[in-house]
């Protein structure tokens, strides 16, 4: 008889925290240290660094390890939320449409990107993201629209059209790549496979407040999700604002994935299997649940960025078919042990 | 002014132009154990869920513990007003005390966690519903009884001036069913709780109900004390069959037989 | 209403079924004589066809250019992983010039069976350039000319190689794309070039001829030339200390110019060589 698992308290949420965000500073650490140049964690403190190992560390990992930890937190997050929404522990963060969106954004913004006068708008680096979050945020708003029914958020509805929309881009990318060059192809295939791309420590900075802004809102819900596990009318009957917790679980959640479809394309996994693992080991609480999925998620994201950066140095692998690769066999072994007894 | 309790004035709802309740009118006060009696489809559900907030829309007033249920944010409503549905479902594996411990979320501010006395609250719900011992497994192991007996220590947990019950005990047997209305009573007449129960069981509502609303296609067919309403001619006219009254020799209540075709065929022959 | 829709899907079916249905069992036949209209997808190949003085024989071409001047107004034939089938067919072409393709290889097996030759032609290294250009001599019996072309290049090539000789190599990278970084690995024409232009691939273990690559190994490796075919070379001014940046040799090159392999390799490596050791050529070759 396995011993049962305690109830959630606040002394019993800042432990875990801690101790999640301790992983997460070692995976952070592990990220920093590693990749196809020679310099890693430790060198910082027993020699001085060349000119290019210092630049290795901050402008090219430093940045990029942040970069995995924000949109692997974003996706785990935003995983949760609609798994509590939904009522699904199989939803992803993808399921609500709002990636179809956002990917046909940035495979639009890939075919128009050598325009000139585009460039001239907008820094380089940023057009496929601005396009693919403008793509999103319109998938959103669509979605609300229809699914939207006399005042009220038909979350069946929401399912359905995230899923005819996600169809519906699927074979909008396909026509667009049909049209497409042979260089746009290549650069369409690889964004959508999902990588965690480089950015200055600037727009780190910005990206962080984008996600950090929403999780945070997200955490605070924690027991209204519990109470919503008991049904929409259940948990209004237990007081929950049910429409307008569903209303901003949909919003926030789907600006967290867009969010990191438009930064790093369509890497899978990372908002089903961290989830699922954490509820699992650690119970259903919300409360719990939340941050530290968004820990989680982070520390899973940066180590599986780091294999994409080191199994194949100095070629790259797209994070997305590290997380694949990983996270499919591992999330069948599991569910393989564990499914029966549970039974959800 | 009836400042706890329910109260119920001319409350109609249409589910999409397809009318469900019209003129409706009923109360309940505090200490009282109301039966919602009626056929399949005759909106007793309906009712249930428009007094608890759950769906909006309906014309006429309804007040619930002092409180106007249109206007009322859910919180202050859920604070002084408790649900048992029909058929609780769960997303996720909670425990049953878990589960039982949702019951305060109404009283609990933002981000606070339940306190010592909360936790002692649920597990005494739990045990006055015979649920104390499988406190710490998860809600989707137990059986449908099971679980209805944890629901209910959850509509305990909320510490309800007002219970709205919607067939609770149709999964207990007969022993449970006992346990569970007696539990009801107590509530009623210790904590002074007003029930509204909807219930299918003719004999349970005899037993445990002060006064029965009989409901017929959306409207109110007979309203009053029990032995009132389940007379002969209401209940063969509303429920559409032969029935059998007699008295309970030994409780003193009524007993309310459906007849089978068999039976009803050889009373037409003799 | 049903008799309407079952109208509307006859009609793609019944012309699948003309266009699959009418093919013989034929296997593919070789060209008999010299092939007079040809479709080419491959812009190297129509560059072999010019100065193989076989111009006029091309009557479309692909999607994926650029193309000589001209066959810049031609018709194009769809692309080479999806080629145009009933184009080329209403065209009347006997011959499609094309590079290798999965994806296509089913529609080639179509044309074939239609009596239409398809020769899949690799120019993604040398030895598939030179291989290329005999093969289009022998399609098209002008194995003389061919030959002819091939000698020359080869001259050009070794005149590249004795220039560059006892020059000491250079590190350099050659940069296809960006963010993510793509670059020429071991395998493709570039890295010969390189080679051959006395420099030293930074990306010689790249796990592809056209790979994405980690910027943190460039970093490490310090490249001395920097060519840069992505439309975005200011981007290595942010790493002041590449010897490419101090040295500013960090070249910003059109695709067309070093990216499609043909008959123009002498030319592109005296390019690269160029590039890589500037002054190396103080006129440019005779050809």
């Amino acid at each position: 008889m396995k011993r049962p698992r305690p109830l959630l308290t606040a002394r019993r949420l800042a432990l875990c925290c801690l101790g999640f965000a301790a992983l997460l500073l070692v995976a952070l650490a592990i990220g920093i240290s590693f990749g196809s140049g020679e310099v890693s964690l430790t060198d910082l403190w027993s020699k001085g660094l060349s000119e290019r190992h210092q630049a290795i560390l901050f402008q090219i990992r430093f940045p990029r390890v942040l970069v995995a930890a924000l949109l692997g937190g974003a996706l785990s997050i935003a995983g949760v939320s609609f798994q509590a929404l939904l009522r699904n522990p199989l939803a992803d963060p993808y399921v609500l449409g709002v990636s179809g969106g956002a990917s046909i954004g940035g495979v639009i913004a890939l075919t128009l990107i050598e325009l000139p006068r585009l460039a001239a708008w907008i820094p380089q680096p940023l057009i496929v993201p601005l396009f693919a979050f403008a793509g999103a945020l319109g998938a959103l708003v669509l979605i609300e629209r229809i699914a939207t029914v006399g005042g009220q958020l038909t979350v069946y509805t929401v399912l359905l059209t995230g899923a005819i929309f996600n169809a519906f881009s699927a074979a909008m990318i396909y026509f667009i790549q049909s049209l497409a060059s042979l260089e746009e192809l290549h650069a369409i295939v690889f964004h959508l496979m999902g990588r965690v791309r480089e950015m200055e420590i600037g727009w780190v900075g910005l990206l962080a407040v984008a996600i950090l802004i929403p999780a945070t809102l997200l955490v605070s819900h924690g027991r209204a999700f519990n109470a919503l596990s008991t049904g929409e009318e259940g948990a209004t009957q237990l007081g929950v604002d049910t429409e307008r917790l569903k209303r901003r679980t949909f919003v926030l959640g789907a600006l967290l994935t867009g969010i990191a479809v438009s930064m790093a394309g369509l890497i899978g996994f990372v908002g089903l299997v961290v989830p699922h693992l954490l509820r699992l080991w650690f119970g259903p609480d919300h409360r719990l649940l939340l941050p530290l999925s968004f820990l989680g998620g982070a520390a899973f994201l940066v180590l599986a960025d780091t294999l994409a950066r080191v199994l194949t140095a100095p070629n790259e692998l797209p994070v997305g078919v590290v997380t694949a690769l990983v996270g499919g066999p591992f999330f069948l072994l599991l569910l393989r042990r564990r499914g029966a007894s549970h039974g959800f | 002014m009836a400042s706890d309790g329910i109260v119920v004035e001319g409350l109609g709802f249409a589910y999409a132009d397809h009318p469900t309740l019209a003129g409706i009118d009923l109360t309940v006060a505090p200490g009282e154990i109301v039966g919602l009696i009626g056929p399949n489809g005759s909106g007793k559900s309906t009712l249930i869920r428009l007094l608890s907030g759950a769906l909006n829309g309906y014309t006429g007033k309804a007040i619930v513990a002092g409180l106007d249920v249109a206007t009322t944010p859910q919180r202050a409503l859920a604070r002084a007003m408790a649900v048992v549905p029909q058929e609780p479902r769960f997303g996720f594996p909670f425990s049953a005390l878990e589960i039982a411990l949702m019951g305060r979320h109404p009283h609990l501010a933002g981000l606070a966690f339940e306190s010592k006395a909360d936790i002692t609250l649920a597990r005494e719900a739990l045990e006055r519903c015979g649920a104390l011992e499988f406190a710490d497994r998860p809600i989707q192991e137990l059986s449908a009884g099971e679980r209805q007996r944890v629901v209910f220590a959850r509509a305990l947990t909320q510490q309800p001036r007002v219970l709205l019950l919607d067939e609770p005990a149709s999964f207990l047997d007969i022993r449970h069913q006992v346990e569970l209305y007696d539990l009801v009573r107590s509530q009623a007449r210790d904590g002074n709780v007003a029930v509204l129960s909807v219930l299918h069981d003719l004999n349970l509502a005899a037993e445990y109900c002060d006064r029965i609303v009989l409901l017929s296609q959306g409207r109110v067919a007979a309203s009053g004390p029990t032995d009132e309403v389940f007379s002969y001619a209401n209940l063969t006219k509303v429920f559409e069959t032969e029935v059998y009254i007699d008295t309970n020799s030994l409780t003193g209540k009524l007993l309310v037989l459906p007849l089978s075709g068999r039976v009803q065929r050889k009373l037409r022959r003799d | 209403m049903t008799g309407q829709v079952r109208a509307w899907t006859c009609i793609p079916a019944l012309a699948l079924a003309a266009f699959t249905g009418c093919g013989t069992a034929e296997p593919a036949p070789k060209p008999n004589g010299t092939p007079q209209r040809v479709v080419v997808f491959a812009p190297s190949a129509a560059e072999a066809l010019v100065a193989l003085g076989l111009a006029d024989r091309v009557v479309a071409i692909g999607s994926h250019g650029p193309w000589p001047g001209e066959f810049a107004a031609l018709e194009s034939a769809g692309s080479f992983d999806r080629p145009d089938l009933e184009g080329i067919l209403e065209l009347e072409c006997d011959l499609v010039l094309t590079t290798a393709s999965v994806a296509a290889s089913i529609g080639h097996q179509r044309l074939e069976r239609l009596g239409v030759a398809v020769e899949t032609l690799d120019t993604s290294t040398f030895e598939g350039v030179f291989t290329s250009l005999a093969r289009l001599g022998v399609l098209f019996k002008r194995e003389d000319r061919a030959a002819e072309l091939a000698a020359e290049m080869r001259d050009g090539l070794e005149r590249v190689r004795v220039a560059t000789a006892d020059l000491p190599p250079k590190k350099v990278l050659f940069v296809v794309g960006r963010d993510p970084l793509f670059v020429a690995g071991p395998g493709s024409h570039v890295d010969e070039l390189i080679r051959l232009g006395a420099g030293i691939n930074v990306a010689h273990d790249a796990a592809s001829p056209y790979q994405q690559f980690s910027v943190e190994a460039v970093l490490e490796r310090l490249p001395e030339v920097i060519v840069d075919t992505s439309g975005d070379a200011e981007y290595w001014d942010r790493w002041p200390f590449l010897p490419a940046v101090r040295n500013d040799s960090v070249y910003r090159v059109e695709p067309s110019v070093l990216v499609i392999p043909g008959i123009r390799l002498p030319e592109m490596a005296q390019a690269m060589a160029e590039l890589i050791h500037p002054g190396t050529f103080a006129q440019p070759t005779d050809e």
